[in-house]
């Protein structure tokens, strides 16, 4: 092959690998814009760039009759006017729910919202282990750790209605012989988010992190109101 | 006389024996802290590090401490869809490795609190393993997590 013809044929390489790079470029380009248009419309029904899980409907907690830790009621009317933190655990417990209620503890201490302002949420501490966590017990439990706290609990088929509805699991293992210390608790760790319609709206999983869950619910909390 | 020298050369043997024993000691416990409960609380957890420094695995054979009724080893795992406290008997410490006990995992269940404790306080807990050592150490009791 001549030297021409060598160069010749280097140059139709050249513009073969040019051609199919601008053809690959125009590919990505076209499915980068398709993706942005379909986040778009995403983007307009849910927060986006969050931990936790957001309901794409809302949905309402009903039906349920339980008692908090002075023997006042806790019905869905509770759930009603705020935003609301669900945990479900119990007072026996070494190390989810102190966990998790330490979290909790900062993520009330970097509220930038008082108690009465709007926008301040509610936290229910809920006992899966009626028979053992009696109110007087569940209040000082739950409000060592925020005086601001709540804790309920009530029948097991009454709180079986609240935790068949939000998806949570709970049940004993070695709960037979008497002894109080003897049988231990399994439950989902879950932190629930409810809207001030008393509306499931968020599922917070663990591992907890404060500053994920403070800047998560305000983003909620911004996106949907406080109505 | 010269029994007495023997005597005294059989004693400074063993109180050499003993002081190397405790030297070369296989177990190594760090950072053992315990995050203070509310008042009410009847079971807490015990969180730190263990090393095993020996060429041998080494098993915890029991543990216990004088504040609390009985201490189990658990360890919280997600099962079914719930945190579930699974009792760990005889735990292992592999050759050369370590165990770290922290919130969400392997955790000392001290169960049946006797007495009130509190933040700046410490709690006992004496381990016994396998190999035949007993260790007994202070957990530090604090608000402040400690995620080391």
């Amino acid at each position: 092959m001549s030297s021409e013809a060598q160069s010749k044929n280097k140059n139709s390489v050249s513009q073969l690998i040019l051609i199919i790079s601008l053809g690959l470029l125009g590919l990505v380009i076209g499915f980068w814009l398709s993706l942005q248009l379909l986040n778009d419309g995403n983007d307009q029904k849910m927060p986006q760039n969050l931990e936790a899980t957001v309901l794409p409907d809302a949905r309402a907690l009903v039906g349920f009759n339980l008692s908090d830790h002075d023997g006042g009621p806790f019905t869905p009317q509770q759930l009603q006017g705020q935003w609301s933190f669900l945990f479900f655990g119990f007072t026996h417990c070494p190390d989810v729910c102190p966990t998790a209620l330490k979290v909790m503890q900062s993520v009330w201490k970097a509220l930038p919202t008082k108690k009465g302002e709007t926008g301040h949420p509610k936290l229910f501490f809920v006992s899966v282990d009626p028979d053992r966590d009696k109110p007087a017990t569940l209040k000082q439990y739950v409000q060592y750790f925020h005086p601001e706290f709540n804790a309920v609990t009530g029948r097991l088929d009454e709180l079986d209605k609240l935790t068949n509805q939000i998806g949570i699991l709970y049940g004993y293992d070695d709960k037979d012989d008497g002894n109080d210390l003897e049988y231990t608790v399994n439950h989902s760790a879950q932190i629930i988010l409810v809207d001030p319609l008393g509306r499931m709206r968020a599922v917070i999983s663990p591992p907890h992190v404060p500053e994920t869950i403070s800047s998560n619910f305000q983003t909620i909390r911004t996106f949907y109101g406080d109505e | 006389m010269l029994l007495i020298k023997l005597f005294t050369r059989v004693f400074f043997v063993l109180a050499l024996c003993i002081g190397t024993a405790n030297a070369d000691s296989a177990i190594k416990i760090e950072n053992a802290w315990s995050p203070e409960a509310p008042p009410v609380a009847k079971v807490l957890a015990g969180y730190m590090t263990i090393h095993n420094l020996s060429d041998k695995d080494i098993k915890i054979n029991n543990v216990k401490s004088s504040l609390f009724e009985r201490v189990e080893i658990h360890i919280t795992e997600m099962k079914n869809g719930m945190m579930k406290m699974v009792r760990q008997d005889n735990l292992n410490i592999k050759a050369k490795g370590h165990i770290l006990l922290k919130p969400g995992g392997l955790h000392m269940m001290l169960i049946g609190k006797l007495k009130p404790v509190k933040a700046g306080s410490t709690i006992p807990l004496t381990l016994s393993f396998d190999n035949g050592e007993t260790k007994t150490i202070n957990l530090k009791v604090t608000t402040v997590p400690n995620h080391k």
